[in-house]
């Protein structure tokens, strides 16, 4: 993870679905793989809308993709 | 020995265009054509002041560069559109917005430093032709710093 606030299980999520590939994840989301790479990784904080799309895409709610930590 | 370092470059630019999305690839192939065509061009200005050339030679490269960069943009985009056609066809997403206007605004304080360097000159004893290349070069640069702007926001995923 990067220095973002906020904070994903998107890698674990994709596990979970049977390994889903960023690729696979982008094409539903609709955005790049390489955009995906960098929510994951912590490096890019998407758009609501593309946040909703993600957790859809898992068929769970926001707060289990996307958590906010206060920066100290 | 120059078996290993071919292999390990070649090795190296697979990783990389692999890595890359078909816009950072498209603004690679822009950002080094227009260099390349930059550099002759206004070495080519630099001859005709110290008097080695004439500006009808001048003319003619102007042309000439035109054409090839012209020629290269449509033959290496049409390349990298044929290895990922979906890719080429999809509109740009919301973080690549994100990196076009990011990479905007850096370019244009090149270029507002630059106009402002330009005004500068028109004050001292210099011929159009001259501030004519200076504006041609503040524009270049401008685009320059734009598109090396975006590589290098592709390359920290912003």
């Amino acid at each position: 993870m990067g220095d973002c606030a906020v904070q994903n299980r998107i890698r674990r999520l994709r596990f979970d679905q049977g390994e889903m590939t960023q690729q696979a994840l982008a094409d539903r989301v609709g955005v790049t793989r390489q955009t995906v790479n960098a929510i994951e990784l912590g490096k890019y904080s998407p758009s609501l809308e593309v946040a909703f799309r993600i957790a859809r895409v898992f068929g769970v709610p926001l707060e289990d993709v996307f958590q906010f930590q206060e920066q100290p | 020995m120059m078996e290993l370092i071919l292999y390990v470059v070649s090795r190296f630019l697979d990783i990389m265009l692999s890595n890359m999305s078909f816009r950072e690839k498209s603004t690679w192939i822009s950002f080094l054509l227009l260099l390349l065509i930059a550099v002759p061009f206004f070495y080519q200005f630099v001859r005709i002041e110290s008097g080695a050339s004439s500006s009808q030679t001048s003319f003619h490269l102007f042309l000439l560069l035109v054409i090839v960069f012209v020629v290269g943009e449509v033959v290496l985009h049409a390349i990298i559109v044929m290895q990922s056609p979906r890719d080429a066809r999809a509109p740009k997403d919301e973080r690549e917005r994100l990196i076009d206007l990011k990479a905007m605004r850096v370019a244009f304080f090149v270029l507002m430093t630059a106009a402002i360097l330009v005004i500068v000159l028109v004050h001292f004893p210099v011929d159009r032709f001259a501030i004519i290349q200076a504006l041609l070069l503040a524009v270049v640069v401008a685009e320059l710093t734009m598109l090396g702007a975006r590589l290098v926001y592709y390359r920290r995923d912003i």
